[in-house]
């Protein structure tokens, strides 16, 4: 073995040793909480652990009901493994992710190992660096759901088409791996059809060469056999739960402007077109990725954004230079990445989804390291030296957000006080709990989760009705009744005349409103911030009686 | 000279320019047309639309703390294990972080194609009345312009364009009711190079859908 080698394996274990330490690091406390998704997975994967059925008693989903959203199964079956080594926790429900998030960065080196754009040797070192240290791929490998499962399985196929165009006889697994991730995200089931359809078109002479023809059939007759189970679901409503996402409602607002000056045959597409264009370049832009935090804080550290800000020179570098040479296979590969990801995310009505959008950032971080070797190739010394001193501070930066920040701040968005509130009840076995379901993300998940609730307790408490039609039956009802707990809104005609406790947050019950009804409060649960996350009152049916002259119906039993 | 006319006035900019200030929109329209000649003239119009930039821009202060920026900063010192504190004290309240971090954050809201072709939809900023600075069938032609003067050799005049305002922008913010107005030359000669490159054949196709677009974006503005 060369030094030169030797040294490149060194360097790429010191990066993989980095990506462990960065997605494993307190993974069972930061993000500081258990986020309803993460307590759906984690308890499913349990239940099936358990009973080979999901929390309704399904025999092994082809997807999961999670509230009506029939989430792709693959990354709940992974976390049954992973359940069985570690048990049921928080740590166990994110294990999987993170792991594969470790996974990405090694995907990444050989991404760009096998580039022929720039022959720089250090490039898919640095390119590995560059993904282990983003603050978006480290954000969702340690979110215990789907998604980064889903991006990864993603990646592999991307890989494989990358490697198939250059060796025939990989195209297979190309077009299996794509295919198969389709059942990791959400986005993948839309993603992929229009991905594998256009991969046919733009590679068209590359795909159908005399050689490798033989290699894409086998690889398409794959794909479409493992793709019986989604076509079985597409029969079903269970298939396009999110089809809401699409911004119908904003389309008609504009159209209303224009109607009248212009026709509907040309106006609904000028509407589209804009919003559509809108939303696609967004993916690409500066502020986007550079500067602001996901539109949605359970998504993202505070002052975190998706990429570090320096990252925008060499975006730019990278982007200009790919285009430059377009005409080589690699860059026409990742602008073909690049033109087509984006088009089922300019679809949704959600003006940047870091989470449904992470399919972005691989050819992101392709481009990004191509624009670093085109800058070390113009600028040598100066530019690794930079790039030394400003990874450095973006370790600072990521520390501060993810590590100091998140926990704090954001607890309360990523499901903080359940496991208090779990043990609050399960302490006191006789006492019956009313949760209000009006804010509060549904309950009964997480005290399943924390408690580690028998499967067969949850599942008789929904009855047969879900399970027989399960893939039909997609409206979500977050009330429960089950051991001494019962999970709705406060019927405030009826809670104040029974002997329990109404929990709920700093909004339910107001201080008026305890006192008129006689309420005692018996715990409050605080966020890091000190922000009230769960309250509870006691109700004390004799004396709202008997102040009450016994007016209410509901006084007869006392 | 089709391609010029077009990058200059078919858009919503220029006459909200001239709408506001005449004489800021000679000036501003002078510098964009000297700016695509390649005129060394185009200083002497671009000092003084600098110089509305800076006048005509509400500038709020890089270091003022205000009281919701002290709520934050102190709820975010509690944060900091003990043993980080001083260095938490560094990135949440030297007045140099904070300075720091308003630049950047001017200076990526400055770089936004979508602040200038769809009125930064789908991210519209809180308090700050967005509109449609081009239509946004001219970003490809735009995107054309800025690859093509990279390649350029002679490209000092086109960067100082963009660098020069961008680098003021950053530092005074852009709460302008015209926008970032000092960049419309940059734009202009982007764009207008971006039409030379792409010469195309259905031209009045595409003068067709710019006149639609034109009309959706002006309707949009006014209803």
């Amino acid at each position: 073995m060369k030094l030169g080698k030797f040294k490149e394996i060194v360097l790429l274990a010191l990066v993989i040793l980095l990506s462990i330490f960065l997605r494993f690091y307190k993974l069972g406390s930061i993000p500081n909480g258990l986020y309803v998704d993460e307590a759906l997975t984690g308890y499913n994967a349990f239940s099936i652990l358990l009973t080979g059925k999901d929390e309704y008693g399904k025999f092994l989903p082809l997807a999961f009901r999670f509230f009506g959203s029939y989430s792709p199964p693959f990354y709940v079956y992974l976390t049954v493994v992973a359940v069985k080594i570690f048990g049921l926790s928080i740590f166990s429900t994110r294990f999987s992710s993170a792991a594969f998030g470790v996974i990405g960065v090694i995907l990444v080196y050989f991404f760009l190992k096998y580039s022929d754009l720039f022959k720089f040797k250090y490039l898919p070192l640095i390119g590995a660096f560059l993904f282990s240290i983003s603050p978006w791929a480290i954000f969702f490998s340690r979110a215990g759901y789907e998604i980064n499962f889903g991006f990864i399985v993603l990646s592999l196929g991307i890989l494989f088409l990358w490697l198939g165009l250059r060796k025939i006889k990989l195209i297979p697994l190309a077009y299996i791996f794509l295919s198969l991730s389709s059942y990791g995200s959400h986005l993948n089931r839309y993603l992929i059809p229009i991905l594998a359809a256009l991969s046919l078109v733009y590679f068209k002479k590359e795909l159908f060469s005399k050689a490798a023809k033989r290699f894409t059939t086998l690889g398409l007759i794959f794909a479409f056999l493992i793709q019986i189970p989604n076509l079985y679901l597409f029969l079903t409503p269970a298939f396009n739960t999110k089809g809401d996402l699409f911004y119908q409602d904003l389309l008609t607002t504009q159209l209303s402007k224009i109607h009248g000056l212009l026709p509907q045959f040309l106006s609904y597409p000028l509407s589209l077109i804009r919003e559509f264009s809108a939303r696609y370049l967004t993916y690409f832009s500066p502020r986007s990725l550079f500067l602001l935090e996901d539109p949605d804080i359970q998504r993202s550290a505070p002052g975190l954004s998706p990429f570090y800000f320096w990252m925008v020179v060499p975006f730019l570098a990278g982007l200009y230079n790919i285009f430059k040479e377009r005409k080589i296979l690699f860059s026409r590969f990742i602008i073909f990445l690049l033109l087509v990801f984006p088009v089922p995310l300019a679809l949704t009505s959600e003006p940047f989804s870091s989470q449904r959008g992470l399919h972005m950032l691989l050819p992101l971080v392709i481009v990004i390291t191509i624009g670093m070797g085109a800058l070390f190739k113009k600028y040598g010394k100066i530019a690794f030296l930079f790039f030394i001193i400003l990874s450095l501070i973006s370790f600072i930066f990521l520390w501060r957000s993810y590590f100091v920040l998140l926990p704090f701040e954001r607890a309360k968005v990523w499901g903080y006080g359940f496991d208090k509130l779990t043990q609050e009840i399960v302490n006191n076995p006789k006492i019956t709990y009313v949760i209000d379901q009006e804010r509060i993300k549904p309950f009964y998940i997480e005290f399943a989760f924390f408690s580690k609730l028998s499967p067969e307790k949850l599942q008789n408490s929904v009855g047969g009705k879900i399970k027989e039609n399960y893939y039909t039956n997609i409206v979500f009802n977050s009330s429960y009744k089950f051991q001494n707990i019962e999970t709705r809104g406060v019927e405030w005609e009826k809670d104040i005349y029974k002997e329990q406790i109404l929990v709920g947050d700093e909004l339910t019950i107001s201080e008026s409103q305890a006192m008129e009804h006689f309420l005692t409060k018996v715990f409050e649960i605080r966020d890091p911030v000190n922000e009230i996350v769960f309250v509870g009152y006691k109700t004390d049916p004799t004396t709202k009686c008997l102040r009450t002259n016994f007016e209410s119906i509901y006084c007869r039993k006392i | 000279m089709i391609s010029l006319l077009i990058s200059l006035f078919a858009n919503l900019w220029i006459y909200k320019i001239f709408a506001v200030n005449f004489l800021l929109g000679t000036l501003v329209l002078l510098a964009a047309i000297l700016l695509v000649k390649n005129n060394k003239f185009f200083l002497l119009l671009f000092i003084p639309v600098l110089f509305f930039q800076i006048q005509t821009t509400n500038r709020p202060s890089l270091t003022a703390i205000s009281n919701d920026d002290r709520r934050v900063i102190d709820m975010r010192l509690r944060a900091y294990p003990p043993k980080f504190l001083r260095l938490g004290y560094w990135l949440e309240e030297r007045k140099e972080s904070i300075i720091f971090s308003r630049v950047v954050t001017n200076l990526f809201e400055n770089i936004d194609p979508n602040l200038y072709f769809f009125a930064n939809s789908p991210r519209q900023r809180v308090g700050i009345k967005e509109f449609e600075k081009f239509p946004y069938v001219l970003l490809p032609f735009f995107f054309l312009g800025v690859y093509s003067f990279f390649s350029k050799k002679d490209k000092l005049f086109w960067l100082m364009s963009f660098l020069v305002p961008i680098t003021i922008l950053s530092i005074i913010g852009s709460k302008n009711s015209l926008g970032p107005f000092s960049l419309f030359p940059f734009f202009v000669v982007s764009i207008n190079e971006g039409f030379r490159k792409l010469q195309t054949k259905y031209l009045k196709i595409f003068i067709f859908v710019l006149v639609l677009v034109l009309i959706q974006i002006i309707l949009y503005e006014i209803r």
